[in-house]
């Protein structure tokens, strides 16, 4: 199990943590993304007779329960962070009120975003990325994409106005 | 506005997805530590199963009676307490005589939190977090519980909170006992007749008490090291350790005279703390890294289609990873250097340089040499001079010389870099006008059609040839006399209707007009002398009249 464990996290640990950031990373601490990265990979190895076969299934399956534990974590630090007190099972649950028109204006802004992001190029789309969605700090990416922590900072201010440019052109912004 | 703009949570799916892919964020210590948590739960998992049975542990109750089980208690010890206190204080000195608090039986006793108590036999082993809990029941040594996370790593580090070895712990599957209590004695040591709570022990795991972080952080640092009292000067030596802050400013720092030079620029005297802190954990310099270097290579072949559109002015950049250098290359060459050149200047290389790079064009026709006549960086400016030399006429083929600039990276500051390359054509104009010069001055006239070439005012191509000359002069006859300039003209004129003009016009008392034949050495020429007037032919045999 210990091989397929690490094969596991080595194939989908990226996936799974993109999956995890994009829900609670902007609650949670590096130590909560990371226990909830390893929630989701124990509860894969429960059952490691069940597991899907192919790739893709396993994907699949492995996204939804990095979901399912993200959400559980958005929930518990939220009422954490409010000092709600109770265990999982005492919150609860306010009636939806999200507003239809508002989410697909989200799910717009979203993928003009991702557009903007990609049409910058590398580095600069990485930049952006580790920076504003992994939330990775200036000397950090410059490890990962070898560049000294200034010309991070440089490059993610003119990609930051190269992209509200774009967003701006695209009337997403006055 | 920034902070809705890249509101980067809550995407759609196949965003998510995308970005996994293309920017993975988990490098392989992560992976690992990942993997250590998992096997971690799951080791104590498999220790524990729902199957398990574990005895001497009350099974859960309703709520009700721990209020009940709690209110005995508290009446049990409220009449335990006094008497057994006041039988100590009757009792006579002696060894013998001294005991151990009563023995509690835990099967029996009441518990406060019934959750927490069997927590503490059971779930906690290996978790991460330190868990404090008084544990029920309270035997009369008042003694505290903490549950630790059980490692190996630094056992010296338990001494200081282990204690008497923890009651056993009975497991009817399998019998693991690690170290999960770590009792701090407040009063009097452990009872000697333990609470009957479980069975057999056969190894034990130490505690582990997480690592001291430093004392001063590495933000506290920087901090320290902006607020010194900085001199817009440098003092003489090498470095012995760099340290790069978030804002991009480079602290260097002299060990031996206790100096830190900030950007390379400033000087500081640096505090006891600050030394001590960094002789911990400060990047050591390296002296292999500590100048700049610069070379050209010159290549020919293996040229993109667009090679010349895109270096038509030189074409620089800075590089600093090994994305920039394939997106630079692959405008220049072909994939086979673009692989050459990416196996040079790798991810490791671009670790700790910068390369700033400029492909600038030579021209066919002249086997010129681009040579760097010197380089320097400073804070404020990067500057490299290269220089044309040997000109030679050579096979006409176009070629590209890469200027390379190796600058360590706590070197580059994003200044500018001065790319003081000469043109080719315009080092070529300068060489060859001095040579013109030359030539003037010492046969006393003026290269003319070498200037209208040099100055692009014609081109090298149409020369006159003798048959040519020759035939012209028989169609114009001789001259009438002496003073006919006007036949001299006819001759000129006809003659640049071929070739534009003169090679040379001058003379010292007399015009001189000069047609070079074939090529441009000058060995084969008509000259046209306006005052005779007269038209000669002249080779290295001797001078001879046309008519």
């Amino acid at each position: 199990m210990a091989d397929k464990l690490e094969m596991l996290v080595e194939k989908f640990g990226g996936y799974v943590k993109a999956i995890i950031v994009n829900k609670i990373g902007s609650v949670a601490s590096y130590e909560d993304i990371e226990d909830c990265i390893s929630d989701v990979f124990l509860e894969v190895c429960k059952n490691p007779d069940n597991l899907p076969a192919s790739d893709n299934e396993m994907k699949y399956f492995i996204g939804t329960i990095a979901k399912r534990r993200a959400v559980d974590y958005f929930r518990r630090i939220s009422c954490k962070n409010n000092n709600c007190g109770g265990t999982d099972e005492d919150i609860i649950l306010t009636p939806d009120k999200t507003n239809i028109e508002e989410e697909s204006d989200k799910k717009a802004l979203n993928t003009a975003l991702w557009n903007a992001v990609q049409s910058l190029g590398e580095p600069d789309s990485a930049i952006i990325i580790y920076r504003y969605f992994y939330r990775r700090k200036a000397h950090e990416i410059g490890k990962i994409l070898s560049l000294s922590p200034a010309a991070v900072h440089k490059r993610a201010q003119r990609a930051e106005k190269k992209i509200k440019e774009i967003l701006v052109n695209q009337g997403f912004y006055e | 506005m920034k902070k809705d703009l890249f509101r980067f949570s809550d995407l759609d799916d196949n965003i998510v997805e995308n970005i996994s892919e293309k920017y993975p964020d988990m490098d392989k210590s992560e992976q690992k530590s990942i993997c250590k948590k998992v096997r971690q739960r799951l080791n104590t998992a498999e220790d524990f199963t729902p199957a398990d049975v574990v005895s001497g542990v009350e099974t859960a109750k309703k709520p009700v009676f721990r209020y009940i089980f709690g209110t005995a208690a508290a009446v049990f010890a409220l009449a335990v307490i006094p008497v057994a206190f006041k039988a100590l204080k009757n009792a006579p000195d002696g060894p013998e005589n001294i005991q151990g608090p009563p023995a509690v039986d835990m099967a029996t006793a009441p518990v406060e939190d019934e959750e927490k108590s069997t927590a503490a036999v059971t779930t906690k082993i290996g978790e991460s977090d330190i868990i404090a809990e008084v544990t029920a029941p309270q035997p009369p040594t008042d003694e505290t519980t903490i549950v630790l996370p059980t490692s190996s790593e630094n056992p010296e580090k338990t001494k200081e909170t282990e204690a008497p070895p923890p009651p056993p712990v009975t497991k009817e599957k399998r019998t693991t006992t690690k170290a999960l209590r770590t009792t701090v004695p407040q009063a009097p040591p452990a009872p000697t007749s333990a609470p009957a709570v479980s069975t057999p022990v056969t190894t034990t795991k130490p505690v582990t008490v997480p690592p001291a972080p430093p004392a001063i952080s590495e933000g506290d640092i920087f901090d320290m090291l902006a607020n010194l009292s900085y001199s817009p000067y440098t003092c003489d030596g090498i470095a012995d350790y760099i340290l790069t802050a978030e804002d991009g400013t480079i602290y260097q720092i002299l060990v031996g005279c206790k100096h830190v030079w900030r950007n390379g620029s400033e000087e500081a005297d640096i505090t006891p703390e600050i030394l001590e802190w960094v002789k911990k954990y400060g990047e050591p310099y390296k002296v292999k890294d500590h100048n700049a270097k610069a070379e050209i290579d010159w290549s020919f072949g293996d040229f993109t289609d667009n090679v010349w559109g895109v270096t038509y002015s030189g074409y620089s950049e800075v590089i600093t990873n090994t994305y920039e250098l394939r997106e630079y290359l692959e405008k220049i060459y072909r994939d086979d250097k673009v692989e050459q050149y990416l196996n040079q200047y790798n991810d490791s290389y671009f670790r700790s340089n910068v390369l700033a790079l400029n492909a600038v064009q030579q021209s066919a026709g002249a086997r010129s040499m681009l040579e760097i006549e010197d380089f320097a960086v400073n804070s404020s400016e990067i500057k490299l001079t290269a220089k044309w030399k040997n000109f030679e006429v050579a096979e006409c083929v176009m070629s590209i010389n890469l200027v390379k600039l190796e600058i360590p990276k706590h070197m580059y500051v994003e200044q500018p870099i001065n790319w003081n390359i000469a043109d080719e054509n315009e080092e070529y104009y300068n060489i060859r006008m001095k040579e013109i010069e030359e030539y003037e001055r010492q046969n006393i006239c003026t290269m003319v059609r070498e200037r209208a070439i040099l100055n692009g005012e014609m081109a090298d191509v149409n020369r006159l040839t003798f048959k040519q000359a020759e035939k012209i002069i028989k169609e114009n006859g001789t001259p009438n006399d002496i003073y006919d300039s006007a036949y001299a003209d006819r001759i000129i004129e006809a003659f640049n209707e071929i070739c534009d003009c003169p090679d040379i016009i001058g003379g010292s008392g007399i015009t001189r007009y000069e047609y070079w034949l074939g090529d441009n050495s000058g060995s084969e020429k008509i000259i046209i002398f306006l005052e005779q007037p007269a038209v000669w032919y002249e080779s290295k045999y001797g001078r001879e009249r046309l008519r």
